[in-house]
């Protein structure tokens, strides 16, 4: 539990979150199946629900328990100011900015090769627009998108240049959940 | 700001690196050690090291379970953990416990508090409910109104305080004097609903208006100046409304970062931040699919004609809607002359008209919109704008309406003065004039129009030379029926609250019926009707954010407009702000669907700020322009009897103050002061503007300068990799006199261009590296010089940790034997062997360089690590130890495996590059993969590949800016060394992060893969908090 201890303070907040886990487990046998993510309204009408449902799973399983749900969600841990200055010389925290950046990486990197491909773009658009637009209009729109991104050429996106892309958003407050507790 | 994080943390720790030191010690000397040994029980003094010891070995109890060990190791591990805990906790002081305890109470509490304070913050619930239905972008629109809310109280509280309290308890009373009385002709109409509506009777003459106040320099005993707070108080309105809008537009542009605006990733922050993930609701969802799609549209086709035609509709509405503003207010004046009594629409009209226009005009314009058929985006902007021009056209026309009235007015008062100043004395005449005028006019007359004439008529005789003036005093008569009447700042404050009122009623108006109504006869009706009714035609009403918040924005021109004429506008606006609040809240949730055009509209978007504080400023102008030009009522008001308003201020000075500072307000007010003054200003403003101008453009240049600098070593190892001998080109920077011979070592390349580019100084310290080097320096000599004497004393002492005999064996793995392996392997391959240690040090030099340009040497950095000539041999030796050291202890084979592997593996890359590495990094990796991989649940991959996905992954960080561009550029006969130099660049990654992390120097980089595995200080460190927190 250490790391998950380093990222959620609170004991209360884990019982919390715990609460939680187990009123969202259907199945009462501990673990969560993608169903049981499916069935939170807010992740169903997300276009990029099923991703964000995928990154709580581990590759190759179908099932998460308590453990990976809270080291998924440590994601979104708000930075708080105290920890700003001292994790200078700490390990980084799964809720530190490039963290949350990664997250939200492999949201879009389906094929998990650390690089958004232009293919997986278009997927990730067709999923948000639906089919109000057509083929080439998105197609243009992805080729857009990575040309502004790419710096290095690939035709895809890396990390490096997707945080670059993103560096000028607040991703610390923008993808912070302030857990009860 | 990372390098400088960077730089911060490095020199924290090298300001302690005993402490560090002593941190990875004890951790090693807890796994490696059986006995506590006389090291650590010699620092045990200091309370610090103890307490830092005891929290890593709290630290070690409550992770032993993630350790890959055998349980007989873990047990011991524990039980050593336990007695350390045991021995040394006594020793410390009680108090530490209890500040860590008292600590984590505090931080419950501050969280409790926290929570409990969101209770205080008005509607902050209601918002975040309205946030997680229909996104940020409806409830920015609350928090704007919530804002408002906030400057309305406070403009509140200043005119309640200093005027409206004061004229209540110390002013004359109600019905004291003239001014307060209601005429008697009124009084029987006074408490009458239409009467009451139009706010006259009692309301009339009642602190809501200009006109109740009273003259008296002096009121109380204490003697308030009424007159002159009232001024104050009116300027001191618009003065806080600038400064709290300014106050708040700075920190929205701090927080926003526009700077960087001409970085443009326009289209990426669509597809990558388009999702507004607080959006909970199907229909939301909708519409915000629709935003996306209406924003990464492209525009459709350019119909210049309907444009246009569509641009004169919008205009001539504009024109129409002014004019027609203008007539009401001219037709209300005419009425009100002709007629006696003036039925309910008459006496409403003009607010009425307004309000109509204000409402019904950007639905119009919206339609005329979608003729022109923009893209969504410019037809929101086009929208906004023209609705914007039309309602600050709607107040200037109003407010001029009704200054034009104003103006006719003090025309026949003037025409009043020259008439009776014709026939009185001009001394006296003020004091004169008051006296019958009042008499005449507050005679009951049952018919208005009869007296008024008879009124006139003598002094018509009188003066026989006025018809002119006369005339026009004949034809604006009308209003100086009544003395009061005269009173043109209640009249425009009447018709200022009147205007807010009947907005009010139409905002109501317009949720109920458009969207309420519409929702449930959408709603219920749409199963029995033709069509469709929830999507074809009338569908749900839209929350439209942009262009209620201009409907706010109007609304608060208004109360700054007529704050000064009604001092409890904003008192009233406070009131209807708050049913603002509740009503659309409510209305969003039950009937709305939020807009498709989703104007983009954080909370730190300064869009709204600039559009109020653009209002602001307009709204002043007419006010200002009031005071300044027209003379205050004769006969009601606080400036009443003096020439113009702001004469209260001189005349206070003047009176009250002692007579030197009334000099001085003379000479500074006077052109001698105020033109330097204004001079200076306009410098000032000059010379600010250019150093903002030098600042953006130093700015723009550090900015390419970083962007050089990330591209450059990739560019530079493009060049530098296929033709090796090519590289000395590349690395001129330098005062290179010291390096021609290193020329001679060709395979390392790309490691040498990088570290060639990277800086000067580094070359410095180079030198200075080669010549401790060359004298074949033994480690210990190393370590004295200071510049690595951290690097290695952390890799030394642990490893000789007295009495281990692992670890004594593989002592000559610190920084000297590090030296002889490479001898070693430069004796089997002769390639100019001397200056490898060079390189080797080099490569540490440069990571000392970090410290002083962090940001350019970042990735030279990072990646001459890497490649370093012995990559293989740093990597094991300053990987492993700072890796667990426990694993080490666990893996003895693996590393004295490695050993061999690296030195093949060495020689192999400096020839040729063919021999796969898969050996090597079998081995190598396979320990981190045990170690490391497995206890924190990350998939063990298997070995090359994965690798090279890590190396992947490993690229993340931004600081690694030009990392990335190496790879593809690796030319297909290097693929097998790209393989290779990928699993190295990743071992070396992870190694490097390691030792930079030793040293501190490295900007915590950012890779998952090295930042688990490199453990140790870091992590425990973070941990501890926790565990003071928990443990103790």
């Amino acid at each position: 539990m250490g790391l998950i201890l380093c990222s959620l303070v609170s004991h209360s907040q884990i019982t919390r979150l715990y609460s939680r886990f187990t009123s969202l487990d259907k199945g009462e046998n501990g673990t969560l199946s993608r169903e049981d993510f499916q069935r939170i309204p807010e992740l169903a009408i997300n276009p990029l629900g099923d991703r964000i449902i995928n990154a709580f799973f581990p590759e190759g399983e179908d099932q998460v328990n308590f453990r990976g749900f809270m080291r998924t969600l440590a994601h979104f841990r708000p930075i708080e100011d105290n920890e700003k200055s001292k994790d200078v010389n700490g390990p980084e925290p799964l809720n530190s900015r490039s963290n949350k950046l990664h997250f939200a990486f492999r949201l879009y990197d389906l094929d998990k090769d650390d690089k958004i491909s232009r293919d997986e773009l278009l997927q990730v658009l067709r999923m948000m627009v639906g089919v109000n637009i057509s083929d080439e209009q998105l197609g243009s729109i992805a080729d857009r998108t990575i040309q502004e991104a790419d710096q290095d050429g690939d035709s895809a996106i890396s990390f490096t240049e997707f945080v670059k892309v993103l560096e000028k958003v607040d991703v610390e407050q923008k993808m912070s959940i302030r857990f009860l507790h | 700001m990372k390098p400088s994080k960077a730089c911060q943390r490095y020199r924290s720790v090298r300001r302690k690196p005993s402490q560090h030191y002593l941190y990875q010690e004890s951790l090693l000397l807890s796994n490696l050690d059986d006995s506590f040994n006389a090291d650590e029980t010699g620092d045990s003094n200091d309370p610090e090291q103890i307490f830092q010891n005891i929290q890593f070995q709290k630290d070690l109890m409550a992770n032993i379970r993630c350790r890959p060990w055998t349980m007989a190791q873990k047990l011991g591990a524990l039980r050593r953990a336990k007695e350390i805990v045991l021995k040394f906790e006594g020793r410390l002081t009680r108090t530490r416990g209890y500040q860590a305890a008292g600590a984590e109470l505090w931080r419950k509490f501050a969280r409790l508090a926290c929570n409990f304070m969101v209770m205080f913050i008005p509607w902050e619930m209601r918002i975040k409910k309205i946030e997680s239905h229909f996104g940020s972008g409806v409830a920015s629109y609350f928090i704007f109104l919530r804002w408002l809310f906030g400057i309305n109280i406070v403009l509140t509280i200043m005119t309640a305080a200093f005027i409206v309290i004061p004229e209540l308890i110390a002013g004359q009373p109600f019905g004291s004097t003239a001014s307060k009385t209601i005429p008697k002709e009124h009084m029987a109409s006074a408490q009458d609903l239409d009467t009451v509506w139009s706010l006259g009777g009692y309301l009339q003459y009642s602190v809501l208006f200009y006109g109740y106040y009273g003259r008296e320099r002096r009121i109380g005993r204490a003697g308030y100046r009424l007159p002159l707070a009232y001024f104050l108080v009116g300027m001191a309105v618009f003065a806080y409304s600038f400064i709290i809008l300014l106050k708040k537009m700075a920190k929205n542009s701090r927080n926003s970062l526009a700077s960087a605006s001409n970085e443009n990733y326009t289209f990426c922050w669509r597809v990558f931040c388009a999702w507004d993930y607080l959006i909970g609701n199907p229909e939301a969802a909708e519409s915000k699919t629709a935003a996306i799609v209406n924003s990464i549209r492209v525009s459709g086709v350019v119909t210049v004609c309907l444009r246009v035609v569509a641009n004169i509709l919008v205009l001539l509405s504009l024109a129409g809607s002014i004019s027609l503003i203008y007539f009401v207010v001219d037709r209300s004046q005419r009425l009100e002359q002709s007629k006696k009594e003036l039925t309910l629409w008459e006496k409403n009209e003009v607010s009425v008209v307004v309000s109509l226009v204000t409402m019904l005009a950007p639905s119009a314009f919206d339609l005329i919109a979608a003729l022109e058929m923009y893209h969504p985006r410019t037809t929101l902007r086009f929208q906004l704008a023209r609705v914007l021009v039309l309602y600050l056209g709607n107040l200037y026309s109003l407010i001029i309406a009704l200054l034009d009235k104003v103006n006719s007015m003090s025309t026949e008062e003037a025409a009043t003065k020259n008439n009776t100043s014709h026939w009185i004395d001009p001394t006296i005449f003020s004091a004169t004039r008051m006296a019958p005028e009042e008499e005449k006019w507050s005679t009951p007359g049952p018919g208005i129009g009869l007296p008024r004439n008879s009124t006139w008529a003598p002094e018509e005789a009188s003066v026989p030379a006025y018809t002119l003036p006369l005339s026009e005093a004949n034809k604006t008569t009308v209003y100086t029926q009544r003395p009061q009447d005269q009173c043109w700042e209640t009249y425009v404050g009447q018709e200022m609250l009147k205007l807010s009122i009947i907005d009010m009623l139409f905002t109501v108006a317009s949720v109920l019926l458009i969207d309420f109504f519409r929702g449930l006869f959408v709603r219920y009706l749409s199963d029995y009707w033709c069509w469709d009714l929830e999507s074809k035609f009338p569908e749900y009403g839209e929350f439209k954010i942009a262009e209620n918040v201009l409907h706010l924005v109007y609304n608060q021109g208004m109360i700054w407009m007529g704050a000064f004429f009604s001092p409890c506008l904003p008192a009233f606006n406070v009131l209807k702000l708050i049913g603002l609040m509740y009503l659309r809240s409510w209305a969003v949730l039950t009937c709305n669907v939020p807009h498709q055009q989703v104007f983009r509209a954080s909370r730190s978007n300064n869009f709204y700020l600039a559009m109020l504080l653009f209002m602001l400023f307009l709204c002043m102008l007419p006010t200002i322009f009031a005071i300044v030009r027209y003379k205050p009522s004769l006969n009601c008001g606080p400036f009443s009897g003096q020439e113009k308003m702001y004469d209260i201020v001189s005349e206070t000075i003047e009176k009250d103050f002692p007579a030197w500072f009334g000099s001085v307000v003379g000479y500074v007010s006077s052109p001698v002061v105020i033109l330097p003054a204004v001079l200076l200003l306009f410098m000032l403003v000059y010379y600010l503007q250019s150093i903002v101008r030098s600042l953006k453009l130093s700015n723009q240049q550090l900015r390419v300068q970083t962007q050089n600098a990330s591209i450059a070593p990739s560019v530079l190892c493009h060049v530098c990799q296929p033709h090796g001998g090519a590289v000395w080109f590349f690395l001129p920077q330098g005062p290179g006199a010291p390096r021609v011979p290193r020329a001679q070592v060709p395979h390392n390349l790309s490691y040498r261009c990088l570290r060639g580019r990277s800086s000067s100084a580094g070359d410095r310290r180079e030198n200075r590296s080669c010549s401790s080097v060359t004298q074949t320096k033994r480690t210990e000599d190393v370590r004295s010089e200071p510049l690595y004497r951290k690097d290695f004393q952390q890799m030394d002492r642990p490893l000789r940790g007295p009495g281990l005999p692992a670890v004594a064996s593989r002592g000559p793995r610190s920084h000297a034997p590090r030296y002889y392996i490479i001898n070693e392997r430069d004796s089997h391959q002769k390639t100019h062997p001397t200056f490898w240690p060079e390189g080797h040090f080099r490569m540490d030099a440069l990571e000392d360089l970090v410290e002083m340009c962090p940001r350019t040497t970042r990735q030279a950095v990072s990646r001459a690590p890497q490649q370093g000539p012995s990559p293989q041999l740093s990597e094991e030796e300053e990987g492993a130890p700072r890796r667990e050291p426990v694993e080490r202890s666990l893996h003895p084979q693996c590393l004295t495996g490695l050993q061999g592997a690296a030195h093949f593996y060495v020689g192999d890359r400096s020839e040729s590059r063919t021999l796969a590495p898969e050996y090597q990094g079998r081995v190598h990796f396979k320990s981190w993969d045990d170690g490391f991989e497995a206890p924190l649940d990350r998939p063990v991959y298997g070995h090359r590949k994965p690798r090279s996905r890590n190396f992947q992954s490993a690229q993340h960080p931004p600081k690694l800016r030009g990392k990335p561009k190496v790879e593809p550029s690796l030319t297909e006969s290097d693929s097998m060394s790209a393989a290779s130099s990928s699993d190295q660049q990743n071992g070396g990654d992870d190694r490097c992060l390691q030792v930079t992390r030793s040293q501190a120097k490295f900007p915590r980089s950012v890779r998952q893969l090295g930042k688990r595995k490199a453990i140790s200080r870091q992590e425990l460190i973070a941990d501890l908090s926790d565990l003071i927190c928990s443990n103790v």
